[in-house]
């Protein structure tokens, strides 16, 4: 693994335990059980459409708490799903890679999901994906390369360049609260960014907040770093 | 329909003139099992071996020492509890829950375990529970039971106490730890809710429809998804 990049997807939870027993309350067949580090969810994981239940996955899910929030990573126990990369189950201890955090900080602003929305989203279409995969091969929703190549898919998307030095430097100006447009263009052509990619960077801002923006640059630097190159 | 594990109890019982100890005889099995190449786990009185691919199903092999020649009693080594050992009989468990007419509400109970991934909750103390939960209940209807057994695990998990049904002396209270009667608790709380709406099936699972059927309703899930999230790995 990435020595630096993290899988696991940011979830707030309150203090009182209200979103544990609201979730539980949807999903009857997961016993949450208070730990020294966090809590752990585990049982029967519905896939519902409808309201009826399509399949369902046995599964354990961590909430570790981490700074002022949590972190949640998905295992699969049933033995459903092969321990194989091309499944996106990585390690001993069966880890479902749900998605790239940076999709999921994407949709949400850079906001931490609630509980119900993790397990109804990147867990859900998790399994669902998996599901066609059992029975047609292929990714429903895509996938995304592994490691670092994962990561440059995402910003050959977002900003048009894989090159994750080149992506480093755009997302320190997203990072920053205002664009200087006297800047170096980060593209790298040597130009003022007036004359190169404003209008791109103007747009970006719509989409990718600086607080977001700051949370992408973290895990690029990560990703960079040298023992974590794939 | 949900996939659940197959599962396998398969008896090892040596002559009662076996000089060995009841711990050589479970260490002495539980080396050739690995011997062969299984994986295997130490559980209160078996050795649970899983497939060699880690495929769906674990056989939890139990062995023992019969008490005399008649080849009906048996000793087993415990690894948890008070006494490092019990004597029982696996004839008169078995007659004990064939005979207690409860045998639907028990398999029920088994899909609820499974469905809460509580593999702590083992078979021979689930049986007990159950019977000892329905014992003088006059309904009927499997709802009913169920209902039942669901509402007297939150008024009792906590405290109730099970007896082997071959010998009142075995010590049980190893098969429910403070943790396990805690999750049966909640998790008979929870069954409760998704109940009192009539929603059987978030507790059981959907009944078996058929292939084509389950083939339409993933496509539909598929369609109506939002937040379509792509898998991917650290690297």
């Amino acid at each position: 693994m990435a020595a630096g990049l993290t899988f696991g997807i940011d979830v707030e939870i309150d203090a009182e335990g209200k979103a544990l027993a609201e979730t539980v309350a949807r999903y009857p067949c997961l016993l949450a059980t208070r730990m020294e580090w966090g809590f752990v969810l585990q049982g029967t994981f519905p896939i519902l459409h409808d309201q009826r239940e399509v399949d369902a996955f046995t599964v354990r899910i961590d909430l570790r708490r981490s700074g002022a929030g949590f972190t949640a990573a998905l295992c699969e126990i049933g033995g459903r799903i092969p321990h194989r990369e091309d499944r996106h189950i990585f390690g001993a201890g069966g880890y479902a890679c749900v998605a790239l955090p940076e999709d999921v900080y994407l949709l949400t602003g850079g906001k931490p999901l609630s509980l119900a929305s993790f397990l109804d989203g990147p867990v859900r279409s998790f399994f669902l994906a998996q599901l066609v995969v059992e029975r047609d091969g292929y990714w429903p929703f895509g996938d995304r390369g592994h490691g670092a190549h994962g990561l440059a898919d995402f910003y050959e998307e977002l900003l048009g360049t894989r090159d994750l030095s080149v992506v480093e430097k755009y997302l320190v100006v997203l990072s920053e609260a205002r664009t200087y447009r006297q800047r170096v263009c980060p593209c790298g052509s040597g130009d003022k960014l007036r004359r190169c990619h404003a209008a791109q960077l103007t747009s970006l801002r719509s989409r990718v907040s600086s607080h977001v923006a700051q949370r992408f640059l973290e895990r690029v630097r990560s990703a960079l770093a040298p023992s974590s190159r794939t | 329909m949900v996939w659940v594990s197959y599962d396998l109890d398969m008896t090892c019982y040596f002559p009662c003139d076996d000089a060995r100890s009841l711990e050589e005889i479970h260490g002495d099995v539980k080396n050739v099992l690995d011997g062969a190449g299984y994986r295997t786990l130490e559980k209160t009185s078996a050795i649970r071996i899983h497939g060699r691919d880690d495929a769906d199903f674990h056989v939890d092999v139990v062995p023992g020492r019969f008490f005399d020649e008649s080849q009906t009693d048996v000793w087993l080594h415990r690894t948890e509890g008070t006494k490092g050992w019990l004597k029982t009989n696996l004839d008169v468990h078995i007659d004990y829950v064939r005979n207690s007419g409860k045998q639907d509400a028990i398999c029920l109970m088994k899909l609820w375990r499974h469905r809460l991934a509580l593999d702590s909750f083992r078979t021979f103390a689930l049986e007990l529970i159950t019977i000892k939960l329905l014992r003088g209940w006059t309904g009927k209807d499997l709802d009913d039971q169920l209902r039942h057994v669901f509402e007297e695990l939150v008024e009792y998990a906590e405290s109730i106490v099970i007896e082997d049904p071959a010998n009142a002396n075995n010590d049980l209270s190893g098969l429910l730890d403070l943790s396990l009667r805690g999750q049966l608790k909640v998790g008979a709380q929870q069954a409760l809710v998704a109940v009192a709406q009539g929603d059987w099936e978030r507790v059981f699972g959907p009944l078996t429809s058929g292939e084509s059927a389950k083939r339409s309703s993933v496509a539909a899930a598929v369609a109506a998804t939002t937040m379509r999230t792509k898998p991917w790995l650290p690297g």
